[in-house]
């Protein structure tokens, strides 16, 4: 079942989740719900991704993707150019690093999706009703048979 | 000017960015009214010139470019005032920046807008300008790559679509926000345009990622169209078009006159939305500092490139320059020098004199300098071809004028529109920095 | 494109070129008038000229040395050069101006958008766009030649060396079954020009007129400093 606790001060947040994490609940199973970042140290919450990797994979494919349609286009096109050469390396580098940079911002934005879990039903749902903005709520997927155990964790 | 913010909780932090949106008072309608007159104009000018032909517009031979192709290169500059503020400032981690980025970024993405109607505009058969893109046809239609306006069009389209989401990814949060507190209709737009905006870590993380990577991109982005709009001059061969040196010059003087602009709406919403607990003198002082530098940067580009072509001595080139330096086009070019050099270094250099309203006043002489010097490219060297016997003037006539009227125009209701639909000030990243 | 080589009588390439004999040239503009009435030129009216509208495929310009009364003048016809490396060629975004294999560098009406890039590109400023629709006063429009199209407004133009007279003449020679001769192909400048001052022909045949006065002492190339391999020869003695 689903825990929640209110918390305003960033000490206390840290100590209720080091006791979650110390009594076996994993960072899957939590959510912190705030009205903006929430700063916290390495290896308390990491949520790994890979949105460099993407936008990077992203950014080659559609670079590479573009460049060899424009030199296939460009060859497989009768165009009579009366000596001037018809695929010119150079000029289109331009091209090439425009589609590239535009892979990589769509690269982010897919990562960005994913990693954000969006347009998705939310495994642990946000609290309901207007919050105070300064607030963080701490809620956590428990088993049922801890239930008491974690709800102490949760007040202390 | 004491940092009122700070003091504020963050509820009244929020009621107080909140408090313009979807206020509509009798100033703001009167100038969205004027606005929308001018804009109405500016698209009437422009029909008559689709229906008639270009010729009503002041173009002749030999100035085959002319205020349509200034007024692009100006707004295409302006809009490096966001990149410069939200890229540079959030990878540097800078964290004056934050009240100023939203600011920042929709100006890029307005100016981006309105930069980008310029090169259809200046077409002679405009309602073909979709043949520069590669689509499959029966035609044997083809675009050719190599062509600096190709690169232009990736450039821009680029430029436009990562522009437009670095503005709009913050403003996820502040969505969900305004869902919250609004209700009806517009609580639905609002929590559509949120995204299913839930505010958990996970979301949070990806945004920061998402924004972290998006600087990098958007400045790379940013550098290569700038120099892409020069290339459009600089790879031609015409007399002092054919300048190794105009891609960082129009970046630098993109960036200069980015910032100008980015004083000007700051200063301007400060007082229009009572926004002096967020903008501080701080924020001024420093894109006042940035302002002086890139002062000094415009001029020694400037000074690299005219003194080149003097001591060259080409016989196309220094036709050019006289017309320019001490010919028909004198006045200008040393009205140019003064307003982009002498007055903000005078004004912002003398810490004495260094305050919000002679910042403004230096800003709008950048901002007009920096007009007259696209004009100063742009027109003497096409009025003054390699083959002399075909020298001529430019004119611009009521067309050009009215649709240069009409793209201020346009940028300032588009900012009244913004200003009214979402906080100027990003609230989450307001708080992030100073209450968090 | 592909229709270039169909017409071909055998598999000869032409170089299309031309020389113009300075010191022959009187200033007449007879050459200019019969390009007018060739390639459906408009013309500008008073108002649109003083603009610095006046669409001449093909101008004389005038050089002035001296005070008067001890005043010369020198004329130029200057006419799309046909550049071996035409700086208007690279710079089109959508490829309506290109070389073809005969050396003629061809603007492709129906497909310019009008960005005028190539006009700010050309050194000799001859290229000219449409500003307004084509409108000729009854009953000029019945002297249209039909061999040539009439542009639309937004559309860039330029001297084509006449390229319709050029299939016409190899049309005529493929049907009587033999090559283009010099002399079969005449552009309607070098036609009417009462001093025989301009010859076109082909620069690939070592005994054609053209070949031959491009071979002369006399002969150079307009701006040819600026490197664009242009493909008119003017010949003027030497001051």
């Amino acid at each position: 079942m689903i825990l929640s606790a209110e918390y305003r001060a960033q000490d206390r947040l840290e100590e209720a989740l080091l006791a979650l994490r110390e009594a076996g609940v994993s960072a899957e199973e939590i959510a912190l719900f705030s009205a903006k970042p929430v700063e916290l140290p390495e290896g308390l919450l990491d949520r790994p991704g890979r949105m460099s990797l993407v936008s990077i994979l992203c950014a080659l494919a559609l670079g590479i993707g573009f460049t060899s349609f424009m030199f296939w286009a460009q060859l497989d096109y009768p165009l009579i150019t009366g000596g001037m050469p018809i695929v010119s390396a150079w000029p289109v580098g331009v091209v090439i690093f425009e589609v590239t940079m535009g892979g990589a911002v769509v690269g982010v934005m897919l990562s960005f999706f994913l990693q954000g879990r969006f347009f998705r039903r939310p495994r642990i749902a946000p609290p309901a009703g207007p919050r105070d903005p300064e607030s963080i709520v701490l809620s956590a997927i428990v088993p049922d048979d801890r239930k008491d155990e974690f709800q102490a964790i949760l007040s202390s | 000017m004491t940092n009122r913010a700070q003091s504020m909780t963050a509820d009244a932090v929020r009621e107080m960015l909140m408090r313009p949106l979807w206020r509509i008072s009798g100033p703001w309608l009167a100038a969205v009214l004027v606005c929308l007159a001018v804009v109405g104009a500016a698209g009437y000018a422009w029909s008559v010139q689709l229906s008639e032909g270009m010729g009503v517009s002041g173009l002749r031979r030999p100035t085959y470019w002319g205020l349509y192709i200034v007024n692009f290169v100006f707004w295409v500059g302006i809009s490096h005032a966001g990149t410069l503020i939200s890229a540079i400032l959030r990878l540097t981690d800078a964290a004056w920046r934050r009240p100023v980025t939203r600011v920042a970024e929709a100006i890029t993405l307005f100016s981006l807008m309105i930069a980008g109607l310029f090169p259809v505009i200046h077409l002679g058969r405009a309602w073909l300008f979709y043949w520069l893109i590669p689509y499959p046809n029966d035609r044997l239609l083809w675009p050719n790559f190599r062509s600096p306006l190709f690169w232009d069009m990736t450039a821009i389209m680029t430029y436009v679509s990562a522009s437009a989401l670095f503005l709009y990814l913050p403003m996820i949060p502040d969505f969900a926000m305004l869902a919250e507190r609004s209700t009806g209709f517009k609580s639905s737009v609002y929590r559509a345009l949120s995204l299913g905006w839930i505010g958990d870590d996970r979301q949070w993380h990806a945004l920061e990622r998402a924004m972290k990577i998006f600087a990098g991109v958007i400045l790379a982005v940013a550098i290569s169209v700038h120099s892409v709009v020069a290339f459009d001059f600089a790879m031609g061969i015409a007399p002092m078009w054919h300048s190794t040196i105009f891609a960082p010059y129009f970046v630098a003087g993109a960036i200069f006159s980015g910032i100008a602009a980015l004083i000007l709406v700051m200063a301007a919403l400060r007082r229009t939305l009572r926004l002096d607990a967020f903008l501080h003198w701080k924020h001024f002082n420093n894109l006042g500092k940035l302002l002086l530098t890139m002062c000094v940067v415009w001029l020694y580009f400037t000074a690299s490139e005219y003194l080149t072509a003097w001591y060259g001595n080409h016989h196309a080139e220094m036709a050019v320059f006289n017309k320019k330096v001490s010919g028909e086009y004198a006045p200008w070019f040393w009205t140019m020098v003064v307003c982009n050099f002498f007055v903000p270094f005078i004004l912002i250099g003398v810490k004495k004199l260094r305050n919000i309203p002679t910042l403004c006043v230096s800003s709008v002489c950048i901002l007009l300098g920096m007009w007259i010097e696209r004009f100063l490219i742009v027109v003497p060297t096409l009025e003054t071809p390699h083959l002399a016997a075909a020298s001529g003037r430019y004119d611009p006539s009521w067309v050009e004028l009215t649709i240069t009227a009409g793209t201020f125009a346009a940028m300032i209701l588009l900012y009244l529109l913004f200003s009214k639909l979402v906080p100027i000030i990003a609230v989450w990243e307001y708080e992030h920095d100073s209450l968090g | 494109m592909a229709e270039e080589t169909n017409t071909q009588p055998t598999n000869k390439t032409h170089k299309w070129g031309m020389a113009i004999d300075l010191d022959r040239c009187t200033g007449c503009e007879a050459c200019v008038v019969a390009c007018h009435a060739e390639n459906n030129i408009p013309t500008a009216g008073p108002e649109q000229s003083a603009m610095g509208r006046a669409k001449h495929w093909l101008t004389v310009d005038r050089y002035y040395e001296g005070e008067f009364p001890d005043i010369q003048v020198k004329y130029r016809p200057v006419m799309c050069q046909h550049c071996e490396e035409a700086p208007c060629e690279p710079v089109c975004p959508v490829y309506a101006t290109y070389h073809n294999e005969e050396g003629l560098n061809v603007q492709v009406y129906n497909r310019c958008v009008g960005t005028r890039y190539c006009a700010n590109n050309c050194p000799y400023t001859v290229r000219h766009f449409n500003w307004f629709e084509a409108e000729w006063e009854a009953p000029l429009d019945m002297q249209l030649n039909p061999d040539v199209s009439v542009r639309e407004a937004g559309v860039m133009e330029k001297c084509s060396f006449c390229i319709q007279r050029i299939h016409r003449g190899k049309i005529t020679a493929k049907e009587e079954e033999r090559d283009v001769q010099d002399g079969d192909i005449q552009t309607a400048c070098a036609q009417s020009c009462p001093a025989e001052a301009m010859v076109f022909g082909d620069l690939s045949d070592p005994d054609s007129k053209v070949s031959r006065m491009a071979g002369n002492g006399r002969a150079g190339l307009l701006l040819e400093e600026v490197g664009t391999k242009p493909k008119v020869f003017y010949l003027e003695r030497a001051k």
